[in-house]
């Protein structure tokens, strides 16, 4: 019992090392804040924790573990809990010269999205999943990711920040 | 980075894209969201704040089921609940459906081994019984009880043991249901006692009464709680409150929301991690706050949340 205990506390403990920053990364652009991002990692951790058997089992448990943020950043929208306006700005200085005041027009465009246009856009274009694998991570049909995804895609694309900081990047 | 742009993908020039062409449009949205989700420091891991979290999770997940377990096992048909269910608890109450009987106290096998609260050997075919509270209210003498089934071995001895409870509880109420083998097949936790809330008016055992699943000795004690008996069925007697509280808990203050208090000590009930008090509540209003108190009088918690006695 306590020998299982620790190696299942072991196993979690180099998981959660290897998937922390970038699920909670991935949960700052859905969530739109950072506290936001944490409290919805948080409770997908420890969800993963209690289900740690299944999440072990599965073919991909970062995978499985982003599949419950999306589902839980859903329940909170339709629960209305963590849309809140963005007013945050990013927590540390801007690389590059790039202006903070973009990042946060950004995130406030991003934040407007319906959530399931954000949550493709996000899987798509930050995780860099495939539509299939984005389908597959919000339960939808292919279809639906490339619709949602463009759509939100157009949406952003109006948003100077967008234009601002791509500029400073070089991809145009 | 984790979603660095690819090198090799192809770009359109516009915004719609097959699957391995990529526009100029994704590009920008692949590089704007990098730059974003960068800006975030992701500081360090609250590895123990996880882990606790999930460990309350597989708790409480463990306690529900229990829970189940007893509405399963010991369930009434058409019974009103009349929850006493704290946040840390998986309660189940129940009250029978039929609402003017009451029924001599006569525990069907089970003795009453204890009227103290001193820890007996666990036997999960005899339980602790202890007297929590008494007193006298319209002219009649009610008691509090709480008989602590201990934990069996295995899923044949907890058929048995449920087997008893509910003889003990539908003697008393029939309506509560016959024990279902596959139900104890599944629910059977070796880190759960039960205990079982009662109480007398007159000497006659209620109808109302009140099965939890509680954390058994030697594990975290996390489940535990209380329920107001007597709401729905007039016993004579204002309703009697039961809870099992944290073992550094020795006073509860009830206060009414019509004014006044109501004081009661905390006892042991054999070896429960748990301590238990009961109070008869104030008629015909509900509590405004319960306040906890240690040994030291100081204040552990005050909550508002949970007792609802009319």
């Amino acid at each position: 019992m306590g020998a299982h205990k620790t190696a299942r506390d072991e196993e979690f403990r180099t998981f959660v090392g290897s998937a922390w920053s970038r699920l909670l990364r991935t949960a700052y652009l859905l969530a739109g804040d950072r506290y936001g991002a944490e409290d919805l990692v948080q409770q997908a951790l420890e969800r993963a924790y209690a289900a740690w058997s299944r999440v072990r089992a599965s073919d991909d448990p970062y995978a499985y573990v982003r599949r419950i943020v999306i589902n839980e950043h859903a329940r909170r929208f339709r629960r209305r809990l963590v849309e809140h306006p963005v007013t945050a700005f990013p927590d540390r200085p801007a690389p590059d010269g790039a202006d903070p005041d973009d990042r946060a027009v950004l995130l406030a465009a991003l934040a407007a999205l319906p959530p399931r246009q954000r949550q493709a856009v996000v899987l798509r274009y930050w995780e860099d999943l495939s539509e299939t694998q984005t389908a597959a991570a919000m339960g939808c049909s292919v279809g639906t990711v490339k619709s949602q995804a463009a759509r939100g895609l157009a949406k952003l694309r109006g948003a100077s920040s967008l234009i601002g900081l791509t500029s400073i990047g070089g991809a145009r | 980075m984790s979603n660095e742009f690819r090198p090799g993908s192809r770009t359109t020039g516009d915004g719609a894209a097959t699957d391995g062409e990529v526009t100029d449009g994704e590009v920008t949205a692949v590089r704007a969201l990098e730059e974003l989700a960068g800006s975030i420091e992701t500081g360090a891991v609250p590895y123990d704040r996880l882990v606790a979290g999930g460990r309350r999770r597989l708790r409480r997940r463990r306690l529900l089921t229990a829970a189940v377990a007893a509405v399963l096992v010991a369930g009434v048909a058409g019974g009103t609940a009349v929850l006493g269910e704290s946040a840390r608890s998986a309660v189940t109450t129940v009250a029978s459906a039929s609402a003017s009987a009451s029924v001599v106290t006569a525990p069907a096998s089970a003795t009453a081994s204890a009227a103290t609260g001193a820890p007996a050997a666990r036997d999960p075919f005899n339980p602790t019984r202890v007297k929590v509270a008494e007193g006298t209210a319209n002219g009649h003498t009610w008691q509090a009880w709480a008989a602590l089934w201990p934990v069996s071995s295995g899923k044949d001895d907890a058929a048995g043991q449920a087997r008893l409870i509910r003889a003990e509880r539908a003697a008393a109420n029939p309506d509560v249901k016959q024990v279902v083998p596959k139900d104890v097949e599944r629910n059977w936790d070796a880190r759960i006692d039960w205990v079982n809330y009662y109480f007398t008016v007159d000497g006659k055992r209620q109808v109302d009464d009140s099965l939890h699943a509680v954390s058994a000795p030697g594990v975290s004690p996390g489940a535990v709680g209380g329920a107001s008996l007597g709401v729905h069925h007039d016993a004579g007697v204002p309703a009697v409150v039961i809870e099992g509280v944290q073992a550094e808990i020795t006073k509860v203050v009830v206060a009414w929301k019509s004014g006044g208090t109501t004081e009661a000590a905390t006892v042991t009930v054999g070896d429960s991690p748990f301590r238990y008090y009961a109070l008869l509540a104030k008629e015909g209003t509900d509590a405004a706050s319960v306040t906890y108190y240690r040994a030291d009088g100081s204040v552990e918690r005050t909550t508002d949340s949970w007792l609802r006695t009319s």
